[in-house]
This record gives structure tokens, C-alpha cells and sequence, in this order.
């Protein structure tokens, strides 16, 4: 970039840029005297790993630099006269030819146990290759999880993983940073809102703790979304009745909200209220200020709080197939006021962790009931992101809150 | 080599020394300012006596004698435009123009200005090339040149502070601030906006962000770039959640007041290409100034101090 000096001459400056004239640099920098030098032989601090790491080398140095390519060429030289360099002695092409069909004529004659012994292993090795492809393929695109048409809507009945199948290799649970937006989307419609389950939690009379039917590595990921999703649904709970929302997002463990209420004491109220959850880990910033000339509500309270992130306790996560889990989420929705738009997933079943999306529209306590529901929930779904902002709903009601929640579906135990 | 950085209520200084054949940053530290530098205290006839007695100051704090200074002052202290001309044109006549655009522009009060051109990036496809005109009023240059004479100080850079800033990440990041990046400046009250295009000064901005979640634009050196959409979504940050900046591969910010709540809530936020660094992240001066804390929101606050010294120092390959 230019290099702007106001100190040198007025007018067109050149090509150059106004650069410093370098000068001697024992005449521009300071030089420290020789009983600092002997006192504090190592005075600079500087990491190694920069570039502009001190001592930096003088211009002036250019001689010993040269020396020092020069020692390390001799170095090279030293280095490749003791390395051990196999030598080949060439034989005259005709002789090689004939050495070679002697060797193999002897081989052939000497060993025929070993060569049967090599066919037998060769083909040992394609019959696995073959084998071990079918398996695959037969994992990948036939092996369906449930058929939709038999699946169990009821949740107290939680279906048996089988026992039989083999395990397969946990994949990488996606970060939630990574998230992108959904493109290639299979929206899941749901049926007649009465034919749905209800998303209560499984009652407390099962006393002997069930099996996760997902691997044990997704079920932290679970929990950790299912507390996260509690604290907001807290959070969300207690804004006052005549808010504002300007935003408000959940990502990994911090949430961060803009809101406007009514009067500084309500959103003292709000401040104190929410530094009590027991979610909350610490609040990073909670900024209240009363808005000049704003129309009402005009006091703006701007949060960023961290949440607690780790889950106690463990519990049984039960798999539900996609147009299962779409149902329970559509119902969950319905049954708290909302308007909800279809599931989306982003890839089709597959045995790995998936990225999925839910949409919806609704007030603000429909929203911490549904929170609050899903929080509950056992099943094969983590929410890991959460945005809510100001919409519609379809009678016009400015006062709706839109939501996105952001999810990962975790596949069925093999 | 001592490079000095005057904020309205600050001065940041730091100094390189030579220990046989290598350099180091010696110290970097700062000092609250007696007096408040902006420029309204031009017409103070105590200007140059208050500058004096800092200088005087600065140099009793140095560990070792200096004679040579760079210094930077606050860009509002500033006039910077960019004027196009036509390829072709013999220099003389190129200065000419340029000189009687910025008359046109400043008025009478052009024969008190210290006018400087530089020549930016050539436009073959239009003809034309870019030049940045940088101009200030010559009693400040007075005034600082009769101040530096008693401490036995000499200019020899003269500096704004948002350019040496770009200065220290240009150097620092090369081409990891991607063709297109910004260094924001958070004022009091007052916003400073430098904006590089493939490496090269593309557009400067001064800005204030309302009480109404509004911004006003108080200077524009190109209004044909896009800079102010820039301004608007910094605006924006203030009451929408927004997880990447549009128009910038990134945007540093940085402040002389380390205490503004705004900048502070900048720090918590969360927005990809929008970032705060450490100027000291991997060159560690002998001695550095840590009463306002350690941290990156601390330090930042030297990056300009960091930019006049790598004018000095030689960059290693």
C-alpha cells in the first residue's frame, strides 16, 4: 500500500511512494550502549515463527549471508558423500534376458507349493474385495432403516434396534459453525395433525434405563442440544408481554439478542431474571439503554450470555425414521400455536449425521412452549442453532416471531 | 527510530533500537495527553509549547537516546480526496491539475494548505489514472517542527494514523487480508473508514453513527466506490445479528479509546470477517505498555505505533 510521508516535499510525489530515505541505520536508530549490551545480552523477547522476528539482519550483512549458503552447500556436499546410495552394475541386455529366464525356470521348477499356495491367497483376496463390496452396497442403498409404513408413531413403544447387524464406523458429527443453507431439501409433509404423536417426554414409570438406539458418541451431541434448547426456551419464556424483538440467535453455546421493552425497571427485571437460570453460564454482555426519540417500547436491552454446555446424566435416545421425526416436530408446533412449514433435510437416508432445518411463524410464548417441548424430547435430533425475528403471521400480526431452527438428524444404532 | 501516535486524549509511542547487527522494538508504551489534540486547538497559540512539552516528556520516559521520530496524527486532522486524470500527460501539468482541483475545492484556505499527490493504480482500460491528494494546514507542520527542535528531535515521517494502521496489517496479514479489506477506526464520536483494493488505497471514509440507528457520512474521498455500503452495514451491526460482512474479504477495527463501550461490545460479537488482532500477537517488544490489560481489545490500540516502526524495520524474506 502507499506509504504517505507528509514531511518530505509538497506537490506530485513519485512513483515510489514517499518512502523514508533508509539513511545509515547507525545514524537513524539509536544504538545501545555497550553496558547495556553486556548487562542484557538477550533483551529481544521476539517469537521465532514471524518473519519480523528481532534480531532481524541487517542489510549490511549480505557477506555473512553469502558464508552461509557456502556452509551449507558444503554441508550438502558431506551430507550426500555419507548416505548410503545403492549401486546397480548394468549387465549387457542379452545376458540380463538370459539371467532372468534362468531365475524363473529355477523358481518355477523348485517351488510349485508356493505357487499354489500364491494362487489359493489371490483368490481369497477377490472373494473378499467382492464380498465386502455387495456388503456395502447393500448397506448403502438397499438396507432401508424402517419402512415408512410401518413405522411406530407411538412413543412409548420405542422400536428394537437389531441386535444382528453390524456396527459401522461413527462419522463425523457436522459443527454446528459449518452449517450451510440447505440445498438440496426433502421436504417431509406431514399427515392429519391427529394422526400424530404427541412429543411428550417417555413417562417416568420405565424404570430400567432403555438402550440408546443411536451411537453413544451422538447421544452427548443430543443432550448438549437439548439443554441449550431448554435455556432458551427460558430465555424466550421470560420476555415481557409488550416487547420488541429485533433478533435474537442461538449458535454453540452463546445467545445473543436484541430486544426492546417498556421501561428500564422491566428490563432490569428481565437482566436479573435471566442471570438466575441455571443454564446460564455467564452473561458476556447486557447492555440497557432507553432509545432517544425511539417510538415505544424504547428501551433496548442488546445480551450476549453463554450457556452452560455440558449434560449431566445420561438418557435413552430413541430412533424415529425422517417422516417420524417431521410428524413429531410438525405436531409439537401445532399443538403450541404455530405455523410450521415442512421438515427439510438435506441428503437422504443415509447411515451419517445429517443437517436439517424446520420453519415456522408464532408468538413468542408459542415458540418457548415448542422450545420447551423439544428440550424433552428423547429422539434422534439435536438442535444446534436457533434465529428468531420479527415476521407475520397469516392474519397479518405484525407482533409474529419467525423462527429457524437448525438441526442434525444422528442415524439408527447398527 | 522513535514512532510517536497522537489520539485526541493520547500520545503511543514506541521505539526501535540497534543492538549490533539486529533491531528491536524496545519499548511501546502511552501516556494520557495534558491537553486534548484536535483539530480546533490550531488556532491555540499554546499548540506548539504543549507539543514541546510532550516531546520533552516522551524522550526523559526513552531507555535509550533518540534522534529521529515518525509520527502520526488522527486522519481528521486531514483533508484526502482522490482526483482522476487522463493517461498521457507530462508530470508538471499532472501536478498542475491536480493543485487546481484542490483549490477549487478548499477555497482561500488553500495557500495555508501543505498539499502532497500521489499517484495510485493506472486504469488503462478507461485512460486514466487515480491520485490520492492528502492535504493539512501548514501551522500544524509548524508547530510540530517547532516543538520537535528543543527535544532534538527530527521528522522523518510525517503520518495519518488510519494509514499507518493499514500499514501494520498489510505487512502483518500480506495477502491474507484478501483483494479487498478495510481498517475501521472507532471513534468517540467520530468514525474512520480505510478501504485497500488489491493492495492499493482505494477509498477513505469518516462517518458518525447516530442515536437513531442512522450513520451519517461526514467525508468521502471516492463516493463512486462502494465504501458506504460498507458504512451502512456497520450501521446495521448495531441491531441486526449478522454472521459475515458483504463487500470486504475483512474488516480490522481498532480504537485510541480503549474504554468505549461500543468497541467493547464490538469485541463480543461474532461476525466472521469482522476482527479485532493483537498487533504483538508474534513480535514481542522488551517492554510493552499493559495497564489497560493484555488482551487483544488492549493492544489494538498500538497498531498504528506498530505500522510507523515497520517502516523502519527490514522486512526478511
Amino acid at each position: 500500500m502507499i506509504n504517505i510521508n507528509l514531511a518530505t516535499k509538497p506537490g506530485l510525489q513519485d512513483e515510489t511512494g514517499s518512502k523514508p530515505a533508509p539513511g545509515n541505520p547507525n545514524e537513524i536508530f539509536a544504538v545501545i550502549p555497550p553496558t547495556t549490551e553486556a548487562s542484557e545480552p538477550a533483551i529481544a523477547q521476539i517469537s521465532s515463527e514471524i518473519q519480523e522476528s528481532q534480531p532481524i539482519a541487517m542489510p549490511a550483512l549480505d557477506d555473512d549471508m553469502f558464508a552461509s549458503i557456502e556452509a551449507n552447500l558444503e554441508m550438502m556436499e558431506q551430507a550426500e558423500a555419507e548416505e548410503f546410495v545403492p549401486r546397480h552394475i548394468s549387465l549387457p541386455p542379452e545376458k540380463l534376458e538370459e539371467e532372468k529366464k534362468a531365475e524363473k525356470i529355477e523358481e518355477l521348477t523348485k517351488q510349485p507349493g508356493r505357487r499354489r499356495l500364491k494362487k489359493v491367497l489371490i483368490y481369497g483376496l477377490i472373494v473378499i474385495v467382492i464380498g465386502g463390496g455387495s456388503y456395502w452396497t447393500y448397506l448403502k442403498y438397499f438396507k432401508t432403516l424402517t419402512p415408512t409404513n410401518s413405522v411406530s408413531t407411538d412413543f412409548e413403544k420405542p422400536e428394537v434396534a437389531t441386535e444382528q447387524a453390524e456396527s459401522v464406523p461413527v462419522q463425523p458429527i457436522p459443527a454446528p459453525a459449518e452449517m450451510q443453507p440447505l440445498e438440496t431439501v426433502q421436504p417431509i409433509y406431514q399427515s392429519e395433525i391427529n394422526a400424530v404423536p404427541s412429543a411428550t417426554p417417555v413417562p417416568s414409570t420405565i424404570t430400567q434405563p432403555q438402550p440408546s438406539q443411536v451411537e453413544d458418541v451422538y447421544v452427548s451431541q443430543i443432550l448438549s442440544g437439548a439443554i441449550r434448547c431448554q435455556t432458551l426456551a427460558q430465555v424466550v419464556g421470560s420476555l415481557p408481554v409488550n416487547h420488541r424483538l429485533q433478533y435474537l440467535k442461538l449458535k454453540t453455546d452463546k445467545v445473543s439478542f436484541l430486544v426492546y421493552v417498556g421501561s428500564e425497571e422491566e428490563a432490569q427485571r428481565l437482566k436479573a431474571g435471566i442471570q438466575n437460570l441455571p443454564g446460564i453460564l455467564s452473561t458476556e454482555v447486557f447492555y440497557i439503554e432507553r432509545m432517544a426519540g425511539g417510538a415505544a417500547p424504547a428501551v433496548q436491552i442488546m445480551a450476549i450470555l453463554k450457556l452452560r454446555n455440558h449434560p449431566s446424566g445420561i438418557r435413552s435416545i430413541r430412533f424415529q425414521n425422517d417422516v417420524a421425526l417431521s410428524q413429531v416436530l410438525w405436531s409439537a408446533g401445532k399443538r403450541n400455536g404455530l405455523n410450521m412449514q415442512p421438515l427439510n433435510i438435506a441428503e437422504p437416508p443415509a447411515p451419517k449425521p445429517r443437517l436439517s432445518e424446520f420453519r415456522g411463524n408464532g408468538s413468542a410464548n408459542g415458540i418457548a412452549n415448542l422450545l420447551q417441548e423439544l428440550s424433552a424430547t428423547d429422539l434422534n435430533l439435536s438442535i444446534e442453532q436457533v434465529s428468531l425475528s420479527p415476521g407475520y403471521d397469516q392474519a397479518g400480526n405484525s407482533a409474529a416471531i419467525d423462527f429457524t431452527i437448525n438441526s442434525i438428524i444422528y442415524p439408527q444404532k447398527m | 527510530m522513535l514512532a510517536v501516535s497522537l489520539s485526541a486524549n493520547f500520545v503511543r509511542y514506541g521505539q526501535l533500537v540497534k543492538n549490533e547487527d539486529s533491531i528491536s522494538i524496545e519499548m511501546v508504551s502511552k501516556k494520557p495527553l495534558p491537553f486534548k489534540f484536535e483539530p480546533g486547538m490550531l488556532k491555540s497559540p499554546e499548540l506548539a509549547a504543549q507539543l514541546e512539552s510532550l516531546f520533552l516528556d516522551i524522550r526523559s520516559t526513552l531507555p535509550v537516546p533518540d534522534r529521529f521520530l515518525a509520527l502520526s496524527v488522527p486522519s481528521d486532522w486531514f483533508n484526502i480526496t482522490v482526483n482522476s486524470i487522463d493517461l498521457g500527460l507530462e508530470g508538471d501539468k499532472v501536478a498542475e491539475i491536480l493543485d487546481w482541483n484542490e483549490k477549487q475545492r478548499l477555497g482561500e484556505v488553500f495557500n495555508q494548505k501543505f498539499v502532497q499527490h500521489y499517484p495510485l493504480t493506472q486504469r488503462d482500460f478507461e485512460s486514466k489514472r487515480d491520485y490520492l491528494t492528502v492535504s493539512y494546514f501548514k501551522e500544524l507542520g509548524r508547530a510540530i517542527n517547532r516543538a520537535c527542535q528543543p527535544a532534538g528531535f527530527t521528522i522523518k515521517v510525517f503520518d495519518l494514523n488510519i494509514f499507518s494502521a493499514a500499514a501494520a496489517l498489510e505487512r502483518l496479514y500480506k495477502e491474507k487480508n484478501g483483494e479487498k479489506w478495510g481498517v475501521w477506526r472507532i471513534g468517540e464520536d467520530r468514525h474512520a473508514l480505510l478501504i485497500v483494493r488489491g493492495g492499493e488505497f482505494n477509498q477513505y471514509i469518516e462517518f458518525v453513527l447516530d442515536e437513531n440507528s442512522g450513520y451519517q457520512i461526514l467525508t468521502n474521498s471516492n463516493p463512486a466506490e462502494d465504501g458506504e455500503k460498507v458504512v451502512s452495514q456497520i450501521n446495521d451491526l448495531r441491531n441486526f445479528s449478522s454472521e459475515e460482512l458483504g463487500y470486504l474479504d475483512n474488516l480490522y477495527f481498532f480504537t485510541h479509546n480503549v474504554d468505549s463501550e461500543f468497541y467493547n461490545m464490538l469485541l463480543t460479537y461474532d461476525v466472521a470477517n469482522l476482527k479485532c488482532i493483537n498487533p504483538f500477537e508474534k513480535i514481542k517488544p522488551v517492554d510493552l505498555f499493559k495497564d489497560d490489560g493484555e488482551g487483544t481489545g488492549a493492544m489494538s490500540q498500538f497498531l498504528d505505533v506498530l505500522g510507523l516502526l515497520f517502516r523502519f524495520l527490514p522486512e526478511v524474506e
